[in-house]
């Protein structure tokens, strides 16, 4: 089998918990917790989760824009870790993100043109012509008017932000891109036409997505393999269309709205109820034991370790280790 | 109980101009009538800019001081819009729960949670302080706050985000309003959270025989949820049917393009998504369908005059003249 364009390996980011006046440290944020996966080429794989499981983290951790607390990341046979500025600079190009939030990671004095320039400006050395040229490409690519080209971030729709964030992305044709809740806050139709552009660039380009969002109906649409994140932890990864194993994934999939549930009469209590845990201070034994509804006696003493269910699928989750249900 | 199936809330020929700051001038709805009965549940959906904000500002009186309003609003009986503003005001403390597109904005940073929940309690139910208290702490917990008597007195900066919404929810709930209009309460929750909210709202109409209106663009929401759906595009209803009539058979060309770009969470294998061409105008053409320039049916005279709101069965209408059934011109 070829390598796989990405490996984590036991992947680990803490970040320090701050208290009172002086801010000391009291004791460390578990955003990440031994995340081991691949993204193979060409491939899709969704990162679903709840608020704050730390998709984000793990994200930016692949790419190198946070420093992991342990662990390593391999891109293209490359350990991130272990080269220095000038070569991760290098590979730059070929890493990109696009973030969470368009209108804060945009500069509101740049213009699109400007913006969507500035990775060439960066690292091409093109003259400006080609530059240009370039530009035009990719705004076309994304579906962004020209007449557009001046406009300042403030004087877009929530869309067409994403899409100068999509096509800054694509400028250097990169061969990754972790794409971060990238169709989150639009609209029905703006939200369909993002997720068919995705598409089509990875069928014409053969980019490889980490896309990360809390809707499993959006993944679903695009990815290939998914990997589900509870409380910095993966506790499911498999294929997209298979049945969820873990109640967790189960539980999620049931949350989200369909269109089509009209048919069925509305479920009396939502499938899930209460919070996520503190990160700060994970709960002994398996960390989604306080809200599963099928939790056992031995879930709250002994964290269930990510083990192969089928081929190609892992869960963690003492429902499928045959030991721990009897 | 109020008896159910008489409308407690009726919307009429409700018109709205607003001025940007740049001065030019939106007709940000134009032109919108509704009913919501009591204890019935109706969505509205429309893609963003479609007006369904302004329409709830205006319904409320809350329009900015330069917009251009005009149109009819009886709640229970009373013309809403003609009361003298304090007669209003109390009118609308008292009977509609808002819950407004952006939560943050609705908190004020310097109060207590608590203190924000009980003072309108006290003034329009007249509780004392402790009763108010306790009612407060049972509103969070019914919103799913952990430990709520505790955390009346902790102020917003020591919630989550997802926290915040549910309080608005609570503060919305707090005076048992006869009428819920809430916009986008849930849109940047979680899912898992945006299900323990749909449950609950579903379970207070039931109990209480509260109205709800429900703003959102999610056609899965929608469908857990409402009794009736209105689709706005560009300041108008552009369709009106029960939620199964409007999800099962929708008849407008711009329903029928939200409907296939919608996602399907648990469909066996996801379709190809079909996203509607184009975006939604900034400002209504002069004259014709403001759907045109998107649509793949549009007919010799869908430019010559905007469609009507056709009636085509009880209290169902579209303002079309394509008939999917046929694939041309509706009859009559
Ligand atoms: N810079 C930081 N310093 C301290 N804690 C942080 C920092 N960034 C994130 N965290 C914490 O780490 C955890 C994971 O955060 P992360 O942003 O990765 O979550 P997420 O899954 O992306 O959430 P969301 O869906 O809300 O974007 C959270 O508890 C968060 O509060
Ligand atoms: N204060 C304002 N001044 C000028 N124009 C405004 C103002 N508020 C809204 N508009 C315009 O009125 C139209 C309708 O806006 P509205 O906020 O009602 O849309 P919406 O359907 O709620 O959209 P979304 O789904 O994005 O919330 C838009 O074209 C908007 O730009
Ligand atoms: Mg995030
Ligand atoms: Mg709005």
């Amino acid at each position: 089998m070829a390598e796989p364009l990405l490996q984590l390996e036991e992947l680990t980011v803490h970040y320090p918990l701050r208290r009172g006046f002086l801010r000391r440290v009291v004791g460390a944020v578990r955003a990440v917790d031994g995340v081991s996966l691949e993204l193979r080429r060409g491939e899709t794989l969704g990162i679903v989760g709840e608020t704050g499981c730390g998709k984000t983290t793990l994200g930016r951790a692949a790419l190198r824009l946070v420093e992991p607390t342990s662990g390593r990341v391999r891109f293209d046979g490359t350990d991130l870790g272990a080269i220095g500025a000038a070569e991760l600079r290098a590979l730059r190009p070929r890493l990109q993100m696009i973030f969470q939030d368009p209108g804060a990671s945009l500069n509101p004095r740049m213009t699109v043109g400007r913006a969507i320039a500035e990775p060439l400006e960066e690292h091409t050395g093109w003259p400006p012509a080609r530059q240009a040229a370039r530009v035009a490409e990719l705004m076309e690519a994304v579906g962004l008017d020209r007449d557009l080209m001046g406009h300042y971030p403030a004087e877009l729709s929530g869309g067409e932000r994403q899409r100068v964030s999509i096509a800054r992305a694509l400028a250097l044709e990169p061969a990754l891109i972790v794409c971060d809740e990238p169709v989150a806050a639009l609209d029905v139709s703006i939200r369909a036409q993002i997720l068919a552009l995705l598409e089509d660039l990875q069928a014409r380009l053969g980019l490889s997505y980490l896309f990360i969002s809390h809707d499993l109906g959006a993944v679903r649409h695009l990815a290939d393999r998914v990997a589900v994140m509870y409380l910095g932890r993966i506790v499911e990864l498999g294929p997209v269309d298979a049945a969820p194993a873990h109640p967790y994934t189960a539980a999620l999939a049931a949350s989200a709205p369909d269109p089509e549930d009209w048919r069925h009469p509305a479920p009396a209590e939502a499938p899930l109820s209460g919070d996520l845990p503190s990160p700060a201070a994970p709960p002994a034994g398996c960390a989604f034991a306080s809200r599963c509804p099928e939790v056992m006696a031995a879930c709250r003493v002994h964290a269930p370790a990510l083990r192969a269910i089928a081929a190609g699928h892992r869960a963690a989750c003492h429902l499928h280790d045959p030991e721990m249900r009897a | 109980m109020p008896d159910r199936g008489r409308p407690v809330l009726e919307v009429r020929g409700l018109e709205a101009t607003l001025t940007g700051r740049s001065g030019a001038r939106v007709q940000a709805v134009r032109g919108v009538d509704f009913a919501v009965a009591s204890g019935e549940c109706l969505g509205v959906v429309g893609e963003s800019g479609s007006g369904k904000t302004v329409t709830l500002l205006a319904l409320l009186g809350l329009l900015p001081e330069t917009a251009h309003w005009s149109g009819e609003v009886r709640f229970e009986g009373r013309d809403l819009l003609a009361l003298p503003d304090p007669v209003r005001r109390r009118a609308r403390g008292a009977g509609l729960g808002v819950v407004f597109q952006e939560p943050l904005s609705a908190l004020n940073p310097v109060f207590s949670i608590g203190y924000q929940m009980m003072e309108p309690m006290r003034a329009h139910l007249g509780l004392t302080r402790r009763a108010a208290a306790a009612r407060a702490a049972e509103l969070l917990e019914l919103v799913g706050i952990p430990e709520p008597g505790a955390r009346l007195g902790d102020f917003p900066h020591q919630f989550s985000g997802g926290q915040l919404q549910r309080i608005t929810i609570a503060m919305a709930l707090a005076c048992d309003p006869r009428v819920l209009i809430a916009d986008e309460p849930t849109t940047a929750l979680d899912v898992t959270v945006q299900a323990q909210i749909l449950a609950l709202i579903r379970r207070l109409r039931a109990e209480l025989g509260m109205a709800v209106i429900w703003v959102t663009h999610d056609l899965g929401v929608v469908a857990t949820l409402a009794d009736r759906v209105l689709v706005m595009y560009a300041g108008r209803v552009i369709e009106q049917a029960t939620t199964a009539e409007l999800l099962g058979d929708p008849q407008h060309p711009y329903t029928r393009g939200l409907l296939a770009a919608a996602l399907a969470p648990r469909a066996p294998r996801p379709r190809r998504l079909r996203p509607i061409p184009g975006h939604p105008p900034a400002v209504a053409p002069a004259r014709g369908c403001s759907f045109r320039p998107r649509c793949a049916e549009a007919l010799a005279q869908c430019a010559a005059r905007e469609p009507p709101r056709i009636v085509i069965g009880p209290r169902r209408d579209v303002a079309c003249f394509w008939d999917p059934a046929t694939g041309g011109a509706r009859d009559g």
